[in-house]
């Protein structure tokens, strides 16, 4: 569904990303992982044609930027990172936004618009939130109320910048599998994100950048390896797989002990 | 609907307003025979006055006062800035130029020349500090001052043909007739067209990515719409010379009563505007002897509120 090639983003003399290929395909949930400053943030901006680049983005087979603003806002959605918090918006009103791209110009009625973003909203289980005020939610909630946001914008495309980093556990989750069924119904889930754990327990793919490259890319067993993540990260870390699921899960070890370590490292894990 | 209440409730206060400033006036004339002269009833001076003076007066009043609330509340929701505003930006001193020039060089072309400088006024001071609050606001009050100095200059250079100018810059409703409120009429239409972009403007206030994001291109309409508030600010200027701090007021309390969305609140601001500014030329006509041009009455409740802004957004920094 987006095919990603050679991309290459300069901020001034700094190139941020440096040649960048990558497919990502609908009814699949790909994690983008990586150090600060690999370019993740900077790779979804480019693809949602935020910034600009050299080499090609396509959607479905047209190059973003050829595409109109309001037409790419009907086929690609992003939920930013930052948002202003200070918002007097209720989460109905900032999730009708969303609709903003289906609406003709110049007309102010929105009762059709408005009935969708109160679907959109009960699909992310928010519902009772619908009359609250931005300003007056928790982290959150406000992320459930973006991502229904980006609902509303009905796109094939979902690129989330850091979705759960300001969520405990419990939203975490909620987030996850609200971001993993949105995959399962087709569409083209993409998020940034720093917790590799989480990543590979409800992620399809991993792509993992470092220094505005991909680093590898494949599946959670192919991507987290002690190997890989030693090498992108430049931590000491064992990985054993989730006592459930059987996915890899890291597990780092402190330098200190590091010695230690290594003999349970080299027995490898699960023994 | 408690919303739709508070308009109501808005509506009726700016009709009471408007009774008050068509009473007042240095002839003093009963409310019943105001109402005579209105209704065509009665001949003679009274009737010269009201329909001739007040009324005209408190039309280009309440199209003035419209004028100033819509440009500042779109001047505050593009900028993301609570203290945005045409005057405090420097805008109205770039129409102030024009129009000084356009009157004492080119005896016509008043509006047009008001509006280009304005504009290049709002480019200028754009370019300089961007979005960012604080640099905004300084760059907007350095560029105003030398464009008053310069206006100065041209005034100063001109003495013998510049004392109409230089009292209506003082900031007047006083030069009323129905030749200029016919052109105040330009308000209504472009007052309306910023209106029908509401929620283009609920949408700008999440910052130009997220507008992006949902389809807007955020460059192009921040563009239109400064533009036609700018046209708004100068058409006012023109008219009634420098009215500063109700366009700064007037969104802040329509804020409180409505909420954010544009849809609301820009009704919701004419209507206080209309009403403040009336209310501002009723006390300029009643404090003191003669008239007060009414930017002082504005300007002397309208600071106390721009530093308790300041204070708010100095603590909110912290």
């Amino acid at each position: 569904m987006i095919r990603v090639r050679g991309v290459e983003v300069w901020y001034d003399a700094l190139r941020v990303l440096r040649g960048i290929s990558a497919e990502f395909e609908g009814g699949c949930f790909t994690g983008v992982l990586g150090p600060n400053g690999a370019g993740k943030s900077t790779l979804l901006r480019a693809i949602a044609a935020l910034v600009g680049f050299r080499g090609r983005v396509e959607l479905l087979g047209r190059e973003v930027r050829e595409m109109g603003r309001r037409e790419l806002a009907r086929r690609l959605s992003v939920v930013p990172q930052e948002f202003p918090h200070e918002l007097e918006f209720s989460a109905l009103e900032v999730v009708a936004m969303g609709r903003y791209p289906h609406q003709p110009v110049l007309r102010l009625r929105d009762g059709e618009h408005l009935r969708a973003a109160g679907r959109a909203l009960e699909r992310v289980g928010a519902s009772e939130l619908a009359g609250r005020r931005f300003r007056c939610m928790s982290s959150g909630e406000r992320q459930r109320v973006l991502i229904a946001r980006a609902l509303a914008q009905e796109a094939e495309a979902v690129l989330l910048d850091e979705p759960t980093s300001n969520l405990d556990l419990r939203h975490s989750v909620e987030v996850m599998e609200l971001l993993r069924r949105l995959a399962e119904e087709g569409r083209c889930v993409i998020a940034c994100m720093h917790n590799i754990n989480l990543a590979s327990l409800y992620c399809d793919r991993l792509v993992l950048m470092r220094d505005g490259r991909v680093a590898v890319q494949g599946t959670p067993e192919e991507v987290v390896t002690p190997e890989v993540i030693r090498e992108v990260y430049g931590c000491d870390v064992c990985v054993v797989p989730h006592p459930v699921l059987k996915k890899p899960q890291v597990h780092l070890i402190p330098r200190a002990t590091s010695s230690v370590a290594e003999t349970s490292r080299v027995s490898g894990p699960g023994q | 609907m408690r919303l739709h209440r508070v308009l109501l409730l808005l509506m009726v206060s700016l009709g009471a307003v408007l009774c008050l400033e068509l009473v007042t006036g240095p002839v003093r004339i009963p409310p019943e025979q105001v109402l005579q002269a209105l209704l065509g009833q009665t001949k003679g001076s009274q009737e010269v006055i009201v329909r001739e003076l007040r009324l005209p007066r408190a039309v280009l009043a309440l199209l003035a006062g419209v004028a100033l609330s819509v440009s500042g509340a779109v001047f505050q929701g593009v900028f993301r800035n609570p203290m945005a505003e045409p005057y405090v930006l420097g805008v109205a001193s770039g129409a102030a130029l024009g129009m000084s020039i356009a009157m004492l060089y080119l005896k016509s072309y008043v509006l047009l020349l008001s509006f280009a400088f304005g504009l290049a006024t709002l480019g200028v001071v754009y370019s300089i500090a961007g979005t960012r609050t604080h640099a905004l606001l300084l760059a907007g009050v350095s560029v105003s001052l030398f464009l008053s100095a310069l206006t100065s200059f041209i005034l100063y250079l001109n003495a013998r043909d510049a004392a109409t100018i230089m009292f209506t810059l003082m900031g007047t409703l006083s030069s009323a007739t129905w030749d200029r409120v016919r052109v105040s009429l330009v308000v209504l239409p472009v007052a309306l067209l910023i209106y029908l972009f509401s929620r283009e403007l609920n949408i700008l206030t999440l910052g130009d990515e997220n507008a992006r994001v949902l389809g807007l291109e955020a460059g192009r309409m921040k563009l239109l719409l400064l533009s036609l508030s700018t046209l708004l600010a100068s058409v006012t200027v023109s008219l009634c010379g420098i009215i500063g701090f109700v366009g700064l007021i007037t969104p802040h309390i329509a804020r409180l009563l409505v909420g954010q969305d544009f849809r609301l609140l820009l009704p919701a601001a004419s209507l206080t505007g209309a009403a403040l500014l009336m209310l501002a030329d009723v006390a300029a006509r009643s404090l003191a002897p003669g008239e007060v041009p009414v930017n002082i009455v504005t300007t002397l409740f309208g600071v106390p509120f721009f530093i308790y802004l300041l204070v708010r957004s100095r603590r909110s920094e912290v």
